[in-house]
């Protein structure tokens, strides 16, 4: 297994911004060191799907390999979550593309697509309807999507 | 399976197979991910058909599949045609050699987020069936 290679993300645009980012991970590291998180599961589960995924042909259908920028950005995505969010399952698609997914029944799901270039292709079944699109990713979880989430796991 | 010789047009009722080859593919409650039916390099899903198959030919098919790509098989998602033509998605015999009963999914959009919906669709009606091991050899 390939090491994973150095995680790092952007915050916001002004020096304000990037302090209370780095505040508010520093806060988080420290929980995360004293606390077993929902979080921490899923990054085991990613650490294990890029294992797998890293060379082509990975789904025997002509996949693509994963690349190191999906895997930051997704890694970028779970730490930017609130930390009393459920741990989303993390899996692959043949496009190269990682993907997040919370799951209440069969008609409540949410599936996220993260992609090299840090945008987010997301599709939810709601009951009987249905939301589907793209927004980029900036470093935090955009406030819509975690809108989503709460919605697909009824909270 | 299908005689090669007369293969005919694929039945809104018909059973399809989509082999799984990445465990990954497959959730704790032994039901698919979407992540499966993401069609990918081309716009067109590769499955199997049920039609006059008996359970020993398809897995000898999914067998062949992974051995030719040198994976492993995990088992297969069993959707019914109509799941598929109700996303406006076509059905389209494609035999092969060593497989009269194969079919591509035709008709996907190229937009990921569209691709993703249907995939959704597909997963939340897929029935997963584990390699039947039974069979094996």
């Amino acid at each position: 297994m390939a090491a994973m290679p150095p995680l790092t993300g952007t915050h916001g645009f002004s020096p304000e911004a990037e302090w209370i980012a780095r505040t508010a991970r520093s806060k988080r590291d420290r929980l995360v060191r004293t606390n077993w998180l929902p979080i921490d599961a899923a990054r085991e589960e990613l650490g294990a799907v890029w294992s797998e995924c890293q060379t082509a042909n990975w789904d025997g259908f002509g996949a693509v390999p994963v690349s190191p920028d999906a895997l930051r950005s997704v890694d970028l995505f779970l730490a930017s979550l609130p930390l009393d969010m459920p741990a989303p399952a993390i899996g692959a698609e043949p496009d190269g593309q990682l993907t997040l997914e919370w799951r209440r029944s069969a008609r409540h799901t949410l599936s996220i697509s993260v992609s090299h270039d840090r945008y987010l292709h997301y599709a939810a079944l709601l009951g009987p309807n249905r939301k589907y699109g793209t927004v980029a990713f900036f470093g935090e979880v955009p406030t819509d999507i975690l809108q989503l989430i709460e919605e697909v796991i009824g909270r | 399976m299908i005689d090669p010789a007369n293969v005919p047009e694929v039945g809104e009722g018909e059973l399809l197979a989509r082999y799984i080859l990445f465990s990954k593919h497959i959730r704790q409650d032994r039901t698919l991910k979407p992540d499966a039916f993401i069609p990918h390099p081309y716009l067109d899903l590769s499955v199997t058909r049920h039609l006059s198959a008996s359970e020993g030919e398809l897995w000898a098919v999914g067998r062949a599949v992974a051995e030719a790509q040198g994976r492993t098989l995990y088992g297969r998602g069993d959707v019914r045609c109509s799941v598929f033509t109700r996303q406006r998605l076509a059905v389209v015999p494609k035999p092969l050699d060593g497989n009269p009963n194969h079919a591509d999914v035709s008709g996907w959009p190229r937009e990921k987020p569209e691709q993703k919906m249907i995939a959704l669709e597909i997963a939340a009606a897929a029935k997963f069936e584990p390699v039947d091991a039974s069979s094996s050899g």
